[in-house]
């Protein structure tokens, strides 16, 4: 064999190794990460205290936002229960950075900050903190319905219509789960919150290589 | 002598695959961003704000050019200065290819940033900025997209307010995404290191 018949042999095996290299990842999927599509909206909503919340105070802190209103009642029992059950599945785990829920009003009209700090905790978390905020109905339109993407319209009986969902946002706010309430088990949250600590837990030095490559590739939960 | 002259080739051998891999590896590193990389499926808001000489300017304006937009205001006391030398220091730094950047600041404080306004205190900066004012309702609309928050704090004199907001830099890329968001105090040649990565791939 000549000397360069051996040179196209290597290149061709290095190539083939890294093709299959290449294979086995987006195949095997060897790490596994939440997309990061978008942004979270920007906001300057009132907490029930009356004071501005803003969405930086959550910068470095990873948020589960849901949607709700203080007169909502039973309507509203299937959001607490998924969130109620999700504090159950984190109880023991380190959750560092520290995880929120947030939950913005859709009736602005009725839930001003003294409604929402008169309006008992459907539950106590045992591990989170839980905000409740509202806002100037420009604010609320813009955040909930233009940024979060969740509809929402008083109704005729005083009640408001919505689109029950979840938006789980990380650190950097980065929007990295929306989930429709219907379809969506505490199991599958607590999986995808793993995910993420995961992710902040290993993504740094040599790690990050392979989490960034699994972003490329798309290597997402299948569930 | 025939055992030395083995030696010395596998010796050699052994140098130059050393020599491959490492090229190897620098060449397939992939590149790695100064701030939060995003795969958006939806291109970024299309704003329109007024610029200099009250005319319209839309984010669509800047197809083929990576925008670079930084929410502010020109009586921002030490952030918005901070990053605007920052912005300009990348501008700076591109050279020639700096023709292929538009660096925006878009105000959060209309009721005394006008078009001129933005326009005459942008001039300090050495590299070309351009300052974007509108409607409140209009900001609040493409920071709540840009993920930025703004509120009014109140200062010595009622005049004298001051506005916090979220200082990011976000990174539009020529096709119009928006591929990546730098926190505060990310450096310049972070982002101009990007930015030659986006324009040459």
């Amino acid at each position: 064999m000549g000397k360069s018949n051996r040179l196209v042999w290597w290149i061709a095996a290095v190539g083939a190794l890294l093709i299959t290299a290449v294979l086995w990842f987006t195949i095997a999927r060897p790490v596994v990460v939440l997309p990061r599509s978008r942004l979270s909206p920007g906001y300057t909503l009132t907490d029930s205290s009356g004071k501005p919340f803003s969405s930086e105070y959550q910068r470095g802190r990873l948020t589960l936002y849901s949607f709700a209103y203080t007169g909502c009642g039973q309507r509203c029992q299937a959001i607490y229960d998924l969130l109620r059950a999700l504090d159950e599945r984190l109880s023991g785990k380190a959750l560092n950075p520290p995880l929120d829920y947030i939950t913005i009003s859709v009736d602005p009209a009725r839930d001003l900050p003294a409604a929402l700090a008169s309006f008992p905790l459907p539950f106590q978390p045992a591990r989170i903190k839980w905000i409740w905020l509202t806002g100037e109905e420009s604010w609320l339109r813009n955040v909930v319905g233009g940024g979060f993407e969740v509809a929402f319209q008083p109704q005729e009986d005083g009640s408001v219509f919505f689109d029950p969902r979840l938006v789980l946002v990380d650190g950097e706010g980065v929007i990295r789960g929306e989930y429709d309430l219907a379809q969506t088990s505490a199991d599958q949250l607590a999986y995808h919150l793993d995910l993420l600590y995961q992710e902040i837990e290993q993504s740094s030095g040599a790690g990050k290589f392979a989490y960034e490559a699994a972003h490329f590739f798309a290597c997402y939960p299948r569930h | 002598m025939k055992n030395k002259k083995a030696l010395l080739l596998s010796l050699t051998g052994l140098l130059l695959g050393l020599a491959a891999v490492l090229l190897l590896s620098v060449w397939l590193r992939p590149h790695t961003f100064g701030g939060t990389l995003l795969q958006s499926p939806q291109p970024a808001y299309d704003f329109a704000f007024k610029g200099p000489e009250n005319r319209t300017y839309r984010l669509s304006d800047f197809s083929g050019k990576v925008v670079l937009i930084f929410f502010g205001y020109t009586y921002c006391p030490d952030v918005c200065p901070i990053t605007l030398d920052t912005l300009s220091d990348v501008l700076s730094a591109l050279g020639t290819k700096a023709d292929r950047v538009q660096a925006v600041m878009i105000t959060v404080d209309p009721a005394r940033d006008t078009p001129q306004r933005l326009e005459e205190y942008l001039q300090r900066y050495k590299a070309p900025i351009l300052g974007l004012s509108g409607s409140e309702e209009d900001i609040i609309r493409a920071a709540v997209a840009y993920g930025v928050s703004f509120q009014r704090r109140e200062g010595p004199t009622p005049e004298q307010y001051f506005m916090d907001h979220t200082a990011t830099i976000m990174l539009v890329d020529p096709k119009g995404y928006l591929r990546v968001v730098y926190p505060y105090a990310t450096r310049a040649d972070a982002i101009v290191s990007d930015i030659r990565y986006i324009l040459s791939h």
